[in-house]
């Protein structure tokens, strides 16, 4: 028999055992039933010796370490009761079936293997690819002297692809190397409980392999986004826009094009323009020579703003009626004089 | 004959069930899973891989898991 098969066969054993310990609600009161026997055997030699008082006093304890066990006795026959109600000793996996289960892992996952020493087993996925996202394989160790204990396993990423803004999900339904079981929960219990490890790797796989878009830690739809650096919204990566500037990535919503140049620009690398409002990257804006207002290039004219424009034209007009009234005395005053 | 059944759909069951002489795998699934399509479960029989055409032997254990089982973020 090779290596392997005998660190199977061990692993096998260890996992029986806890399956049975349980089922007999981890121990009998044997330390207590020891105690009794001292107590009863000095009891009867204080008797014998005369020694009345301490025969009393042993006899009051011997009382009382009685009552605590039959006390612990009724708690575990309960314990008994429950656990073979929730998993009949006939369906718990014999010794040669958990054998025959870990032998079958082989068979059915690409990697599978035993560590007695770390008390593990584990089996490598497929690399899971849901809705043509590419998650990698996972590796599913279960400490196999936990078995009964509550979620004793963990699911680790081998290729982590991490989301987008986020290193604690590698999968949508796991957080680190926690998997929210959601509806296998129960199959996953029941099978830990009766031992059968063969279908406990089985149904976490088959979890792994299977997205439930209205209860994940990450949504599928985010997964190969990319964080907005105005705002930190997950954006996907077919919609993500870069500041044609200083090359930040951006939503759709923190990204404005320039109205003259078209290029698109963050918030720091643009500005709007103060007559028409609409937005305008550095490159392209000018500052009124006169207020020193910002302007689009499109409203600026001679370099001055609309507002400044409007106002020196006025004053050139008035200039020229000026103009016009001294020309028109002028020639007045000269046809007078001739 | 007696068989070991495993569904490990939903809650899951677990037991012993009797069928006849000669029901294969197929005839099985049909009668404990009857709305469900067998290629959306992985069908075991004694942790192999089985045929629907396959004919179960007393004490085999055949385990129906379904391919798609949802998990949650909570």
């Amino acid at each position: 028999m090779d290596a392997q098969k005998r660190r199977l066969l061990r692993a096998a054993q260890e996992i029986r055992s806890c399956i049975v310990q349980v089922q007999i609600a981890t121990h009998v009161p044997g330390h207590r039933w020891r105690r009794i026997q001292k107590l009863a055997s000095q009891a009867e030699s204080c008797h014998g010796l005369g020694w009345l008082r301490a025969a009393e006093q042993l006899q009051g304890n011997l009382r009382r370490e009685l009552r605590g066990l039959a006390g612990e006795l009724s708690s575990l026959a309960d314990a008994m009761t429950r656990m073979a109600r929730e998993t009949p000793t006939n369906l718990q996996a014999t010794f040669a079936e958990i054998f025959r289960n870990l032998l079958a892992l082989r068979h059915e996952f690409p990697e599978a293997g035993c560590d007695l020493a770390a008390g593990t087993l584990w089996v490598v996925t497929e690399s899971i690819v849901l809705r043509r996202v590419e998650l990698g394989r996972f590796r599913i160790e279960l400490d196999f002297r936990r078995v009964q204990d509550f979620q004793p396993y963990r699911v680790i990423a081998m290729e982590p692809k991490f989301p987008a803004g986020g290193r604690e999900v590698p999968h949508p339904h796991v957080q680190y190397d926690s998997l929210c079981e959601g509806k296998g929960k129960q199959a996953v219990q029941a099978a830990l409980r009766s031992g059968r490890i063969y279908d406990f790797f089985t149904i976490v796989a088959r979890l792994l392999a299977t997205y439930n878009g209205a209860s994940a830690y990450v949504q599928l739809s985010a997964w190969n986004g990319v964080c907005c650096t105005a705002c930190g919204d997950t954006v996907p990566g077919d919609e993500v826009i870069h500041c044609d500037r200083c090359e930040e990535e951006l939503c759709p919503g923190c990204s404005s094009d320039c109205k003259t140049c078209g290029y698109s620009f963050c918030h720091e690398c643009r500005t709007s323009c103060s007559r028409c409002g609409w937005a305008v990257c550095h490159s392209c804006v000018k500052a009124c020579t006169r207020c020193g207002r910002i302007v689009c290039r499109e409203c600026c004219n001679d370099n001055l703003c609309p507002v400044c424009r409007q106002l020196s034209q006025e004053n050139q007009d008035e200039s020229a009626d000026d103009d016009e009234s001294i020309a028109a005395e002028t020639a007045t005053a000269q046809e007078a004089s001739a | 004959m007696k068989v070991k059944y495993i569904n490990n759909d939903g809650g899951g069951f677990a037991g012993y069930v009797e069928t006849r002489e000669g029901t294969t795998v197929g005839e099985l699934f049909n009668e404990r899973v009857p709305s469900g399509a067998a290629n959306n479960y992985l069908i075991r029989v004694n942790c192999q891989i089985a045929t629907p055409d396959e004919v179960l032997k007393e004490g085999d254990r055949i385990s129906f898991t379904p391919l798609k089982i949802e998990g949650a973020s909570r």
